[in-house]
């Protein structure tokens, strides 16, 4: 079964409001994307489907080992690695991701909504882990870890 | 970038909500306060000043307008009751997402009467003071 929420924690933490001060998060709560942000995610799942399929035969000694010691291909560092050695472009894939973020995917527990000004205040190398950690738990479909794996 | 635009679309929150604002309505203080500049005499000609700061006036402002919306009303009425635990950010950003210019204001409290006009061209006035910005 697939998960509906995890728990990312960010190296750098960002600034939210808190009962009229200023409070850091070390911690963001992420869920998983509901049929309403379907436009957004079909987008980002057909992107990394294309950077799959423009990384296809360079990494078939890979795939193999792969297959053979029956791990998951689809780990949060190689969905990145795969991301940034693919033709597709990621500032594409970061802007969709904003959109899912801070449309009901992401919040600063328990309940706070992340809203841009939250999401510029991401690090880069925390935007990248988070990309690759939420593809690995909600948008890589099921069916396909078994498919690669037979 | 060379700093060739003023600040004239900036993004507001409070209270990690985005407030939707009448364009070109902001004004704020960050609560430096009044300074006094007062001279004293040395004798022989000799003149220097002193410096003060008017502490009674060192809270920081921030005003802006709302459409009469149903949504921005309602915000309105919750800034209102919770008294002076309101926050708020307003940051500017290039095109490209770059964070240009950020302030926070903290502990703020709506001081005005937020007066509702129920007309198609009805504003609402909201004036916080808070803080001094850090």
């Amino acid at each position: 079964m697939q998960k509906i929420e995890f728990d990312f924690k960010l190296d750098t933490p960002i600034n939210y409001h808190k009962g009229g001060s200023e409070e850091e998060c070390k911690m963001l709560l992420l869920r998983a994307p509901s049929y309403k942000n379907r436009k957004t995610t079909i987008k980002l799942k057909q992107n990394f489907m294309r950077a799959l399929k423009s990384l296809e035969g360079s990494d078939a000694d890979q795939k193999k080992k792969t297959k053979q010691s029956n791990e998951n291909p689809f780990t949060a560092e190689a969905i990145i690695a795969a991301l940034f050695m693919s033709d597709v472009d990621l500032n594409d894939i970061l802007d969709d991701f904003e959109i899912l973020l801070t449309h009901g995917c992401c919040f600063i527990p328990p309940e706070v909504q992340l809203i841009g000004q939250h999401y510029n205040q991401i690090s880069e190398n925390d935007l990248t882990r988070l990309l690759g950690e939420y593809i690995e738990n909600f948008l890589v479909p099921s069916w396909m870890t078994q498919l690669m794996n037979k | 970038m060379p700093d060739r635009q003023t600040l004239y679309n900036p993004a507001v929150s409070i209270n990690n909500v985005d407030v939707k604002f009448t364009p070109g309505s902001i004004t704020y203080d960050e609560g430096f306060g009044e300074a006094k500049v007062r001279t004293r005499s040395g004798g022989g000609g000799v003149a220097d000043t002193v410096y003060s700061r008017d502490l009674e006036t060192a809270f920081s402002m921030f005003k802006f307008s709302v459409r009469t919306t149903k949504d921005q009303v309602e915000l309105a009425r919750l800034w209102l009751s919770l008294e002076n635990a309101n926050t708020i950010t307003m940051t500017d950003s290039d095109d490209d997402g770059n964070e240009l210019f950020s302030r926070t204001f903290t502990y703020m409290a709506i001081i005005n009467k937020p007066v509702v006009n129920v007309n198609p061209d009805g504003d609402v006035e909201i004036e916080f003071h808070g803080d001094p910005v850090k």
